[in-house]
């Protein structure tokens, strides 16, 4: 299976792809809208060839088609929450006492840990009473998981487990940028049937006036060919968008059995779509449009090539090949025993199977680090089992208080602050005073409750509660973003020698806050060079050797074996001297190289690998920096396994 | 006339797609009033949970107070009541309204309580009472933040409403006015805390 650097290229070129495709069916409807148009009028010209008729008709066709893909794509990129209220979902809040609700978010919380991503919002369905979920989003900044209250109240823990690990795996395999794009082209044809329709009537309006049946017939048929081309190009849009989908759909269900390693949860979640009498049904009755980014097929029977899931008994049969395709009716004792698991909470960590192989072992805790940065690497955005267990553990040594207030937005406010902090007393002195003037009373008053369980926090907890508390902090309103935006610029401007670590999670904060509370950026994604971004990537890789510290020598070898993973570059990349090394360069050249393509973010990620691991040595606070600067380039890393020990 | 064509074509095209937008955008705003408003009810139920504790640790010490600590039950009776009718539709400015008048009553009356438990130092040295009035004062930071998001919403819904053009069809479409969230007895419940 290719890496997640290659699925992600191989996704941003699969929807480069999609643009040909539907500009060779946008070619089609106007040579064909243009044969039509020359039949209806051509009565008077004998020409088969008449530029103006061609140039306008291309011009009407390309500007409906373009209005309609266009509008959908924008509104898409309003990001997945408003997917999710399109289709009736409801936000279930992150701290909600609901049992079934809470193992919902729970079952959330650990994949987003686990894979290294910010908490998605989670958004319950609750009319739907088959078997669902969908993920949607532009990007993992503004994902969202949806689930229906049949999902929620039939499926056990494991079988829960399993269809969050698919939705995960669609997020973090870049499905949603593609499943986007063809919504919105299939939308612009839709509306070429639409202006079709209208024509249509607007012409029978017209031929009703005396002198308008002159133009009125010619109208209609013009209408009707639109019409009837509008709908062609939808099926064939359908059709390319089932195959597309059909085929996610298989890898979606493989990836989350690596992820969870546990085939059976996964399939029984399967199986009781089959099982239940709803299936996976979603009544909404725009569910047409996001069909294939469901879990199940959300329509009752559809097979074939319009349909957007494999048929269910094949996809079971690829996880759990000894199933026999049948499907007994579900039992009301099933239904009360998921409910009653719910309340007591937790259940049993199922059993692994022994053959799959896990994840590279890398020992972080200051020993020798065995592993090669290409090997360490094989685990971004394809987490194992070993990392869903891992971020199980760490949520239940976090400190109650602080996973408290992770969850709602007033206290992860004070928490955000309190890791912000800074471990000279100096500069932390100078930030709380910064507090006490800026912040509100209570949330500096609860800054300073946070701050007592502050000796229980270690090094590797910070990254994952930063992750929690951006599912709570979405939550502000933009107001109240805003103000919570100066106080941690003020945090870490309040001394310009606040740590790295400090300041790569502001910027990962920001980064991904930005995204969701401020404007969108609209602009268009195109991708850097590598060699237009040496100066970024010397820095980059400079301010990380630096802080492993060591004399000039050692650090120029350490930088010098670090470029060797961007031959590319390696001629003119060079050592920033100490002086130049400042914040401010950092954070302008972690945002130029967010451009890079992904084949080139590895190697970047290998180099930055080898500049911390060059004394052979990786401390928890260099590994956790590690992976605050690969989340910064939108490759999102597992938490480190035996990470101090 | 193929001009012509265009130019209506791309008029129309263009007009539908604005009111589309306009509309998308109301039931934006909409949604998101709907779910600050969940984070309030949070915060709400948390409350109204705490306050028998507290009625029931009271108890003990003010047996002269009955009055006020039933009043306390009753204004937080009414007030969950009041928040259950708001929880299915935060956009209806009258249940708002009754909510607004139940909390009001609440603070008031909670206010009393806490003024009255001046004159029990063994109640207040109480450890219980303590941990129940600690968390109850949090609780009352969240609601109040979580009650300044909500406004945000419900002031960018209000004006998205009332704005050229949509404000032409709003109200057809059945949009109206929320109402915001503001309780004016907090500071009541402040006053006697001064002292220390």
């Amino acid at each position: 299976m290719n890496d997640f650097f290659a699925r992600q290229d191989e996704a941003r070129r699969k929807s480069g792809y999609l643009v040909f495709h539907f500009a060779g069916a946008l070619l089609a409807i106007v040579v064909l809208m243009y044969l039509i148009i020359l039949v209806i009028f051509g009565s008077e010209t004998k020409r088969l060839f008449v530029p103006e008729l061609f140039l306008g008709v291309t011009a009407v066709t390309s500007a409906i088609l373009g209005f309609g893909s266009l509008y959908k794509t924008l509104a898409l990129r309003q990001g997945g929450a408003s997917v999710a209220s399109m289709m009736g979902g409801e936000l279930i809040q992150t701290n909600t006492t609901d049992p079934l609700l809470r193992r919902v978010l729970n079952l959330v919380e650990e994949m987003a840990i686990a894979s290294g991503v910010p908490m998605p919002p989670v958004f319950l369905m609750p009319h739907e009473k088959g078997i669902n979920a969908f993920a949607a989003g532009y990007n993992p900044d503004d994902a969202v998981v949806g689930v229906t209250r049949g999902a929620v109240e039939t499926l056990t823990r494991d079988e829960l487990q399993g269809v969050i690990a698919h939705e995960f795996s669609h997020i973090l395999n870049g499905d949603m940028r593609l499943n986007i794009r063809l919504i919105g082209w299939v939308h612009g044809i839709l509306l070429i049937h639409i202006v079709g329709y209208w024509v249509f009537r607007g012409s029978l309006e017209v031929s009703q006036s005396r002198d308008g049946a002159k133009i009125g017939i010619p109208l209609m048929a013009a209408g009707v060919a639109f019409m009837a081309l509008g709908l062609i190009g939808v099926l064939f849009g359908r059709m390319i968008k089932s195959a597309v989908s059909r085929q996610r759909e298989y890898l979606a269900d493989a990836s989350a059995v690596q992820f969870t390693r546990n085939p059976d949860g996964i399939g029984n979640a399967l199986v009781k779509i089959g099982r239940l009498s709803d299936h996976s049904r979603i009544k909404h009755r725009r569910a047409e449009e996001i069909s294939h980014m469901f879990f199940g097929s959300p329509f009752k029977r559809m097979s074939g090539l319009m349909s957007t899931h494999p048929p269910l008994v094949n996809r079971i049969q690829r996880i759990l090949p000894h199933f026999d395709g049948n499907f007994p009716q579900i039992t009301a004792q099933e239904i009360s025993d998921v409910r009653q698991s719910a309340l007591v909470g937790g259940g049993p960590v199922p059993s692994m199977l022994s053959h799959t192989s896990g994840p590279p072992s890398v020992t972080v805790d200051g020993k020798e680090v065995v592993a090669e940065p290409g090997e360490m690497l094989e685990v971004v955005g394809a987490p194992f089992r070993e990392h869903l267990e891992a971020s199980r553990r760490l949520i239940s040594r976090l400190p109650d208080e602080l996973l408290q207030a992770a969850r709602e937005p007033f206290g992860s406010r004070a928490l955000v602050y309190v890791l912000l902090l800074d471990d000279n007393p100096d500069i932390r002195e100078r930030q709380l005073d910064v507090l006490r003037k800026q912040a509100d009373q209570p949330v500096y008053d609860e800054t300073l409750r946070l701050l007592k369980w502050e000796q229980e926090l270690t090094a590797e907890m910070r990254l994952p509660l930063v992750d929690l508390s951006l599912g709570a902090l979405r939550a502000l309103s933009p107001a109240q973003y805003e103000a919570f935006r100066g106080n941690v610029e003020a945090l870490s401007m309040a001394d310009e020698s606040i740590s790295l670590f400090e300041y790569t999670l502001r910027h990962i904060l920001m980064r991904h806050l930005d995204a969701s509370l401020r404007k969108p950026r609209l602009s268009v994604a195109h991708s850097h060079s590598l060699s237009s971004l040496r100066k970024e990537c010397s820095m980059v890789l400079s301010i990380l050797t630096r802080h492993g510290h060591g004399d000039e020598e050692t650090l120029t070898r350490a930088f010098h074996a670090a470029s060797q993973h961007l031959p590319k570059l390696q001629n003119s990349l060079a050592l920033v001297p100490e002086n130049k090394c400042h914040l401010a360069g950092f954070h302008r050249a972690l945002n130029r190289l967010e451009k890079l393509s992904f084949h080139d973010k590895k190697g970047l990620l290998m180099a930055c690998l080898q500049c911390v691991t060059f004394d052979k040595k990786l401390t928890v606070t260099e590994a956790e920096l590690f992976r605050a600067v690969a989340d910064s380039l939108e490759c999102p890393m597992p938490p480190w396994l035996k990470l101090g020990g | 006339m193929v001009i012509a064509l265009i130019v209506v074509l791309v008029l129309v095209v263009a007009v539908a797609i604005f009111a589309i937008g306009l509309y998308n955008n109301l039931v934006r705003s909409r949604n998101q009033v709907k779910n600050q408003y969940s984070q309030i009810d949070v915060q709400l139920k948390r409350r109204y949970d705490l306050i028998p504790n507290l009625v029931e640790t009271a108890k003990k010490y003010m047996s002269h107070e009955q009055e006020t600590l039933e009043a306390v039950i009753n204004a937080r009776n009414s007030a969950m009541s009041a928040a259950g009718k708001v929880g299915g539709n935060p956009v209806d400015a009258e249940s708002m309204q009754g909510l607004i008048a139940a909390e009001t009553a609440l603070q008031g009356s909670l206010g009393k309580l806490f003024a009255l438990s001046e004159a029990y130092p063994d109640l207040k040295a109480n450890e219980n009472m303590m941990q129940l009035n600690e968390e109850l004062t949090s609780t009352e930071n969240k609601v109040a933040f979580a009650r300044q998001a909500y406004n945000d919403s419900v002031m960018r819904f209000n004006t998205a409403i009332e704005s050229f053009p949509a404000n032409m069809f709003a109200g057809g479409m059945g949009f109206k006015q929320a109402e915001s969230f503001e309780v004016e007895a907090e500071f009541e419940r402040d006053a006697p805390e001064v002292k220390f």
